[in-house]
């Protein structure tokens, strides 16, 4: 490797630890910010700067938010009636995109995988169940990720949860929209057949 | 670049790039292995659900030259997983399985009888049997395969039998103790855990009680020791360890 001047080389190897960038890409990211002005470069360390100081958990949802509690909790026009428990913050969007749900969040920051030393502890269940313990709440959408852990995740929370009276419901499984059924694998198609509905 | 087929059972997957994965598999015709499953991680992925831990899956890969990585071609479920491990606790369980696995055996070292008792171990798991018996089977089998097992039927000092009295062993070393012998600190190894040692060499693991029953101590008792020796031979941490232990704590595993 060509040895770079100290500054460039400390930022190369700082933009290695994000998320798929390797060498390469590092390198090319370093030169292109390197060729542009001093206020772009100034912007961007702004705001990398302005999330970490300013975004948060919502202590309701452990939504990230700038405001707490976040823009869903707050918000008079979501149903408080239906709370969507989803692993990550980013999983969201994804329910946010379909603009068909109306209700509350609450994200676990994890699924159990006990290869990686996640179990019930390190999820933020505690607050959810402190959350219905208000009586308002009458369904639990469970939106964990279609894999072993989020399975796990889901039906480990779903015993915990039906005790207490509440409507448990999963997200449907199955084969994606646009896709063949030839190619659909056995648990796919199983997942599919058990969540089919009446037409 | 040659494909190369084999019949395998799914280690673990860990994340690569944007939509990629690497899975680790444990093949019968070629020990432990990683390739790189392309696109693995997009909803509309080739591959489906077939990269779930513990899934036995055909695969069809290849290698590229001066490429450390193999490359996944084609992978055929031959066996799902998914519904066994959607309970938390046999989660954990299978979890173990393959960390040992793992980190236990080395990679591209084919190793038959590894491949079956894990292929056992998994079809007597769908029947439900209670955990505590699945781990005594395996961590016994694990720790005979890789030849860190030491004999459980005499007393390592004196020579003299284990039965009736019953013996004692510590993590520390890899050795059994008669009650004459045993060191101040020591896991009691009861008659009946003395016995089910035997039987976890002898007999298949539907067959352990077929010279009569054993009881929940008795496979408490056998599991300590041996997860001690588990521990002791991958020498590192074992995460899914911790999570069986922490397990234990909430919820008495069941033996039967």
């Amino acid at each position: 490797m060509p040895d770079y001047p100290e500054p460039v080389a400390r930022l190369i190897e700082e933009l290695k630890h994000l998320p798929s960038i390797g060498q390469k890409s590092a390198q090319r990211i370093a030169f292109h910010l390197l060729k542009g002005s001093t206020e772009e470069a100034d912007r961007l360390a702004q705001a990398i700067s302005d999330v970490k100081q300013k975004i948060g958990l919502c202590s309701t949802c452990n939504n990230l938010t700038d405001v707490d509690p976040c823009y869903f909790c707050s918000s008079a026009t979501r149903n408080p009636k239906q709370i969507c428990v989803v692993e990550e913050p980013g999983n969201i969007l994804a329910v946010e995109k379909t603009r068909v749900y109306q209700g509350r969040y609450h994200v676990l920051m994890g699924s159990l995988a006990p290869l990686k030393g996640i179990g019930p502890e390190q999820l933020r269940i505690k607050n959810l169940i402190e959350r219905l313990r208000g009586g308002e709440v009458e369904e639990i959408i469970l939106a964990t990720n279609p894999n072993v852990e989020g399975e796990a995740t889901a039906i480990y929370l779903s015993k915990l949860l039906k005790p207490l009276g509440l409507k448990v419901t999963r997200i449907g499984m199955g084969v994606p929209i646009g896709s063949e059924l030839d190619y659909a694998d056995e648990v796919t198609m199983m997942k599919a057949l058990e969540g089919r509905r009446e037409l | 670049m040659p494909l190369v087929n084999a019949e395998g059972l799914i280690l673990r997957t860990l994340p690569l790039s944007e939509s990629d994965l690497i899975a680790v598999l444990f093949t019968r015709e070629h020990g432990k292995i990683r390739v790189v499953a392309k696109g693995a991680r997009r909803l509309k992925s080739r591959f489906g659900g077939s990269l779930g831990p513990m899934n036995r899956v055909r695969v069809s890969y290849y290698e590229k030259e001066n490429r450390e990585l193999l490359y996944l071609n084609s992978c055929e479920l031959l066996e799902s997983a998914f519904a066994l491990q959607s309970d938390y606790e046999l989660q954990t369980v299978c979890a173990y399985f393959t960390e040992v696995v793992d980190v236990f055996f080395l990679e591209r070292e084919a190793n038959a009888p590894l491949f079956r008792l894990v292929a056992v171990i998994l079809k007597s798991a769908a029947l439900n049997p209670g955990v505590m018996r699945l781990l005594a089977y395996f961590n016994f089998w694990v720790l005979r395969l890789s030849g860190l097992l030491p004999g459980l039927a005499v007393c390592a000092v004196c020579g003299k039998g284990l039965l009736p009295t019953g013996g004692c062993a510590t993590g520390a070393s890899f050795a059994v103790w008669c009650p004459g012998c045993r060191p101040q600190e020591g896991l009691l190894l009861g008659p009946g855990a003395i016995r089910l040692a035997a039987a976890c060499a002898n007999k298949s693991i539907e067959n352990l009680d077929s010279e009569g029953p054993f009881q929940e101590g008795d496979f408490s008792q056998l599991n300590a020791v041996l997860e001690k020796w588990v521990a002791k031979g991958a020498d590192r941490k074992l995460q899914s360890l911790e999570a069986l232990r922490a397990l234990r704590r909430t919820s008495e595993l069941t033996a039967s």
